[in-house]
């Protein structure tokens, strides 16, 4: 048996003298034993400790980190909390969000100030944000009931509107909150929509509006007209349209400026509206004219004593700040009965007041067919081009300029074409002097403006790189001064590099107004678009002024080449042009070219591009798009 | 009443412990590491007290005055003057639920005058806690129930219990107490303290422990015994686990048995999952003031000093304290007069209620004291 050490060391110390250590076995036996247990104890016991301190230090270790963590994540969600606090204030709406037992869990101030309740002690219940909201309601029963809805069925999303007793219209959408998959609460978001309400009406009443006056426009005017006359078939009732057209207006825009115009044309319409009969609908046409609409059972007499009150009512001046204005106004009065249409009796109308001017202004006159005569052809075009202009009847054709040197296409020019009714077409020399007259032509010239940049876009992939479309600018339009605006606007809305588009101006347009005119043409030159001179030779033919314009080619009108072959005196002409024009760096064009022998004259002239019925006729898109693709070439 | 006690050693047969009655009401018998001690013990019951009620257990040390012993066999003989006992026993089948064992004991005892119920059981095949708590709930309120699981040794083998003519294993009995003359005390203690940081239960059912804070139960016992990992089971009772659930409640469990394929370790009591556990440690002198402090509860309670004291005390103390086990047992009677007859035995588990009047339940790793007095008669 091994003896415990510090046994052992006793025994040969305290017993070396004891001869018979026998009798001592089973003693020392177990003093030994618990020497042993002692010293068992002892290491199981220091063991523990070790052991234990070492986990307590790991778990204290542990829970420092957990700290530090817990401390990153409050820093976190102090930082949340306050983005959403900010957040939540920022923002325009009012925010409510509400447990499904009625708990308010959070709102924002901008509640309180959107339903102009006093800030107080923060909403604890629903019940409370009832009792502050209420009274601010016009319909209280309403919000209070779509409360109690959202809070019985929270799964759906629903939407209210509320408004203010102060005027505000408020909508309210209530949406579920989920934790997870767990239904928590609702939330409610309220938006002031009172400026979106008020443009809406304010869009409404201008899209039917004219906005110089307030009055009706064409639009309501036509609506009404239609309602008018549909109901009169049904009673056989009467309908009249009384046409005003101002007398000499245009001599106030252009002596007195357009804002005393605009200012006459307000006058002038609360003038009209003081002597409206009741039941009678008064529009701005346009311009200076006015459509008075007389509904049911309307006589003659009622038409011209309205007629003769408005007369009248022009006796007295207009007082435009310390001017004192006469005007008076020119009246066509049409009866419509059962069988009529709106638009035609608005011509009809119109043709009458025309009839008033020819009778020498200041008067009315009633519609009869045989008034309806060459001037009045004149109007049916001019309401025909409305209708043109609404319905889209207008079309290009595109005569291509070939280069005389290459045989390639090197552009083409835009014609408008009008089809009034299938089969029919109007010619440009008919229509356009009558909108250049009516003013109509501005709207068409932008048509056609748009309808070529759309058409640049469209066939991109088959235009060579010098290709240029020429497009025809009405004087009117030249010189209303907003023709850079016009194509700047059509240019960006297409994408089109304006170095493709070419506007072709006549001498006229040009010379009426030289500054004016060099001034935009400079304009256009800095857009970067060309511009031609068109119709040369028709009007001034004065060489001297080209050097003063910034532009780029010189279209010989037709006149010069028609005659080319067999008139020399015109062959010098042009010869002498085409050289002067290109000694100012000028390209040249000729118009008219109908045979082999004048485009071989014109080349031996030295001419740049040519056009004519030689080469092509005007055609239709689809058929030009066919030649750009085939790339076709004269030679 | 009178107390005489016997003692059968394999070497010197049956003894006499000083004076013994020549008639019997209850024997309570305890013996360890003898061969057939069931045959020897009824054997000897017949030829010497066949008038007697015969009960007992196997054990882990049996206690005869202020000596523990093992290999023996030790009966104490009582015989009433006023008061009369009566068994209930059962058997049961291996992993039958312990609280329906319990109950079946319960409903074996008349209810009338029941003073105390001793309850002795299997030590290895039963969950202590659910056997007392369908006892508790069987009996009539307040009834003191107290008692303990019989032992293997430092085996975890085998343990068995007597009632008469039966012995064996998977066997309880419940002793009634009965009689206005007779005054029952009990006390209850350990002397361990807890040391080291608190784990939470994470993994466990009923009496079987899995995992403490998510790590496997067992590798921590191995880590903290080291070399001592290779005495397992035995050696886990050096460190007991200090159990104390959600509600506030708290005791101590003690380690039955591992199984190292399931990672698991079985406890004399239930260890709910949610509770916390903290190991504990004991060192003899703690011990044996445990002893002595269930020793001053037993007296209190009784109001003086008992004839007969039962002493049930827990393995580990045992494992523990080795050679100097018996300074408990002398702590004990220290406390009471040397008139007391101290009987008892080293056990899997101790029933008692807990201090201050608390319900009965299993405790583990403490000296658990029943001590009983016959008074005389009030028209005497």
């Amino acid at each position: 048996m091994t003896r415990h050490r510090l046994l052992a060391r006793q025994i040969k110390k305290h017993l070396s003298s004891v001869p018979d250590q026998s009798a001592l076995e089973a003693f020392l036996a177990a003093v030994n034993e618990a020497y042993e247990q002692h010293e068992r104890d002892r290491k199981l016991l220091e063991r523990s400790i070790d052991l234990s301190s070492e986990e307590l230090g790991a778990r204290y270790q542990e829970s420092q980190d957990q700290l530090h963590a817990l401390r990153e994540t409050q820093l976190a969600l102090e930082n949340s909390y306050s983005l959403l606090h900010a957040s939540l204030n920022s923002i325009h709406e009012a925010l409510l969000v509400v447990t499904l037992e009625g708990t308010i869990e959070l709102h924002n101030a901008n509640l309180l100030d959107m339903f102009d309740v006093a800030p107080g002690t923060p909403f604890k219940q629903i019940q409370e944000v009832l009792d502050a909201l209420l009274p601010q309601i016009e319909d209280p029963a309403c919000l209070k009931s779509a409360i109690e809805d959202a809070l019985n069925t929270p799964e759906q999303e629903q939407q209210t509107e509320i408004k203010t007793i102060s005027g505000h219209f408020i909508e309210a959408y209530s949406s579920p909150r989920r934790i997870e998959e767990h239904l928590a609460g609702v939330v409610w978001t309220f938006r002031d929509v009172t400026e979106l309400k008020v443009k809406e009406e304010e869009a409404r009443h201008r899209a039917y509006h004219d906005q110089l006056t307030g009055l009706p426009n064409r639009r309501l005017l036509s609506a009404r007209l239609s309602q008018a006359l549909k109901s009169a078939r049904e009673h056989k009732l009467q309908t009249a349209v009384l046409f005003i057209d101002l007398d000499g207006f245009k001599d106030v825009n252009d002596s007195m400026g357009h804002a005393i115009g605009d200012a006459l044309l307000r006058e002038v319409a609360d003038r009209l509206e003081s002597c409206l009969p009741t039941g009678t609908l008064l529009s701005r046409h346009g311009g200076d004219e006015f459509i008075a609409l007389m509904e049911k059972q309307s006589t003659s007499r009622q038409a011209r004593e309205f007629s003769q009150a408005i007369l009248t009512a022009f006796q007295i001046p207009f007082h435009l700040g310390e001017e004192n204005i006469y005007m008076s106004a020119s009246i066509g009065i049409a009866l419509g009965d059962c069988h009529e249409d709106s638009a035609r009796l608005i011509s009809q109308a119109d043709m009458a007041m025309y009839q008033a001017k020819q009778k020498g202004k200041n008067t009315y006159e009633f519609y009869t067919p045989t008034n309806d005569s060459h001037s009045a052809h004149r109007l049916r075009i001019r309401n025909q081009l409305n209708i043109a202009l609404e319905h889209n009847q207008f079309e290009l054709f595109f005569q291509p300029k070939v280069c005389l040197d290459s045989g390639s296409i090197r552009g083409a020019e835009a014609l408008i074409r009008w089809q009034p009714e299938p089969g029919e077409f109007r010619s440009p020399l008919e229509f356009i002097p009558i909108a250049e007259e009516s003013g109509q032509i501005i709207p068409i010239s932008q048509w056609v403006i748009e309808r070529c940049c759309q058409h640049l876009k469209d066939w991109r992939e088959d235009l060579d790189d010098d290709f240029v479309l020429a497009l025809n600018i009405s004087a009117k339009h030249f010189q209303r001064g907003q023709l850079q605006e016009d194509m700047a606007q059509a240019i960006s809305q297409t994408g089109v590099n304006p170095a493709k588009l070419e506007l072709e101006v006549t001498e006229t347009a040009i010379m009426d107004d030289l500054d004016l005119a060099v001034s935009t043409l400079m304009a256009l030159k800095k857009l970067g678009i060309r511009t031609a001179i068109d119709d040369f030779g028709t009007g001034h033919s004065s060489l001297s002024y080209l050097r003063k314009l910034p532009i780029e080619i010189l279209k010989i009108d037709k006149s010069f080449i028609d005659e080319i072959l067999t008139s020399r005196e015109d062959r010098t002409l042009v010869k002498g042009i085409i050289d002067m024009v290109h000694a100012l760096d000028i390209e040249v064009v000729a118009e008219g070219v109908e045979n082999h022998q004048m485009a071989e004259l014109l080349k031996n002239m030295g001419c740049d591009l040519v056009q004519g019925f030689h080469y092509c006729k005007p055609i239709s898109e689809r058929e030009f798009v066919q030649l750009l693709k085939t790339r076709q070439c004269y030679i | 009443m009178h107390v005489g006690q016997y003692i059968y050693t394999p070497e010197r047969g049956w003894e006499t412990q000083g004076e013994v009655p020549e008639q019997a009401d209850l024997l309570l018998a305890f013996g360890s590491g003898i061969d057939c001690s069931g045959e020897i013990l009824v054997d000897w019951w017949q030829n010497t007290h066949p008038e007697a009620q015969l009960v007992g257990c196997s054990t882990a040390g049996e206690i005869l005055d202020t000596q523990v012993l093992s290999n023996s066999i030790v009966v104490t003989v009582l015989r009433f003057s006023h008061s009369t006992v009566t068994l209930s026993n059962t058997a049961f089948e291996a992993g039958e639920d312990s609280y329906a064992i319990g109950q079946r004991l319960a409903s074996g005892l008349p209810k009338e005058n029941l003073k105390l119920c001793f309850v002795l059981s299997d030590g290895l095949n039963v969950n202590g806690t659910r056997l007392v708590d369908g006892l508790a709930q069987t009996l009539p309120d307040c009834t003191l129930i107290t008692g303990g699981l019989a032992g293997d040794g430092k085996r975890f083998a085998e343990t068995q219990v007597c009632v008469n003519h039966n012995f064996g294993k998977r066997r309880a009995v419940a002793v009634g107490f009965y009689g206005d003359q007779l005054e029952i005390g009990h006390g209850s203690l350990g002397g361990w303290s807890t040391f080291g940081p608190k784990r939470r239960i994470t993994r466990a059912s009923e009496n079987v422990l899995f995992e403490l804070d998510n790590h496997s139960a067992l590798e921590l016992y191995k880590t903290y015994l080291g070399d001592y990992a290779d005495e397992l089971p035995s050696s886990g009772l050096l460190f007991p686990l200090r159990i104390t659930t959600p509600e506030g409640k708290s005791f101590v469990r003690t380690l039955l048995a591992i199984n190292e394929q399931k990672g698991s370790m079985t406890f004399a009591g239930d260890v709910p999952e949610g509770a916390t556990a903290q190991l504990m440690r004991s060192n003899v002198d703690s011990l044996i003031d445990g002893a002595h402090g269930a020793a001053q509860h037993a007296r209190h309670t009784l109001g003086n000093a008992p004839e007969l004291a039962i002493l049930i005390s827990c393995v580990g103390r045992r494992l523990v304290m080795d050679q100097r086990v018996e300074e408990e047992i002398e702590a004990v009677q220290e406390e009471f007069s040397t008139h007391t007859t101290l009987c008892g035995y080293y056990s899997y588990g101790e029933i008692c209620p807990l201090p201050d009047g608390g319900e009965n339940t299993l405790h583990n790793q403490t000296m658990t004291i029943t001590a009983i007095r016959e008074i005389a008669s009030t028209h005497e």
